[in-house]
């Protein structure tokens, strides 16, 4: 099931000018994401912690990704909200049962745990990252 | 404890991410849908919640945050404009913040452009909506919430 709101990842054209202004307007620190921290290639970013939920900045200089494709057609903006589960295999069963439409048949391991998305044309516009954090 | 030699806070005060608004054309489907995914009920949000007119919606609380879907049968509102030019999708996020008057100042001062000089009334409290443009294209809502009284 969802436990929680994970973050939200926000796209952007220039990371450190979206960094510098987030990081102002919330008071907090920037970590910086690594490239393996990501499940794709192509991508960096930062996060800026909230009370427990991840603003997560993200640009792309890679034609090929999904973020820097986002950024082309829609400019930048919310591109993804992902919320922690704590069950990954069974909750997408019961994602898809409910009309979910998922971009993976299987879960996706990357350096944080395990995670797959949900596709936005299933969600009301929205894309979701399903996150289940590795102990 | 007020000390009138401290020099005027400069930082915004944001609390935690209050909210998730997703704007949708069917709430009815779209409640459905999310009360699946979220594996929880929403509280319906009557059309004297909002800060604005002709707004209906519910809101499903999770923890200290919340998501919210929000619909618009009136043509001139920002929810039904944002569907006509964008589609369904995130609408805006909305940040708790504890001074809302002294926030959007120093807001301000952090280059962000709010879209009305003064906070608006809505049934929760007080709120202010910041400019995409000035935040890398997400919409942000400062709200500032009334006491609770139990």
């Amino acid at each position: 099931m969802i436990t929680n709101v994970y973050g939200v990842n926000i796209a952007v054209k220039d990371l450190d000018a979206a960094v510098k202004k987030y990081s102002a307007l919330l008071g907090v620190q920037p970590e910086w994401t690594k490239p393996e921290d990501f499940a794709f290639p192509g991508l960096k970013g930062a996060v800026l912690k909230v009370a427990g939920v991840s603003i997560n900045l993200i640009s792309s200089n890679n034609p090929e990704t999904s973020i820097y494709k986002f950024v082309e057609s829609r400019g930048e903006g919310v591109f993804l909200l992902s919320f922690q589960v704590n069950d990954l295999e069974n909750d997408m069963k019961k994602f898809e049962q409910v009309g979910v439409k998922l971009v993976s048949p299987t879960a996706m391991a990357y350096s944080g745990g395990k995670v797959n998305f949900g596709h936005p044309k299933s969600l009301h516009g929205v894309q979701m990252e399903f996150i289940q954090p590795s102990k | 404890m007020v000390d009138s030699q401290a020099p005027s806070r400069k930082q915004p005060t944001i609390e935690r991410v209050l909210d998730i608004a997703i704007a949708v054309r069917d709430l009815d489907a779209a409640v459905r849908k999310f009360s699946g995914i979220l594996g929880r009920q929403p509280v319906v949000l009557p059309p004297e919640h909002y800060a604005y007119p002709g707004l209906k919606g519910a809101r499903f609380f999770m923890g200290d945050s919340a998501i919210s879907l929000v619909a618009s049968d009136d043509a001139s509102s920002p929810i039904a404009r944002f569907l006509e030019s964008r589609g369904e999708g995130v609408n805006h996020i909305s940040l708790e913040v504890t001074d809302i008057e002294q926030d959007m100042r120093d807001l301000a001062n952090k280059g962000v452009e709010f879209v009305s000089d003064k906070p608006l009334a809505f049934s929760d409290g007080r709120v202010v909506f910041a400019h995409p443009r000035s935040l890398h294209g997400v919409q942000i809502a400062f709200v500032e919430l009334d006491q609770e009284t139990d």
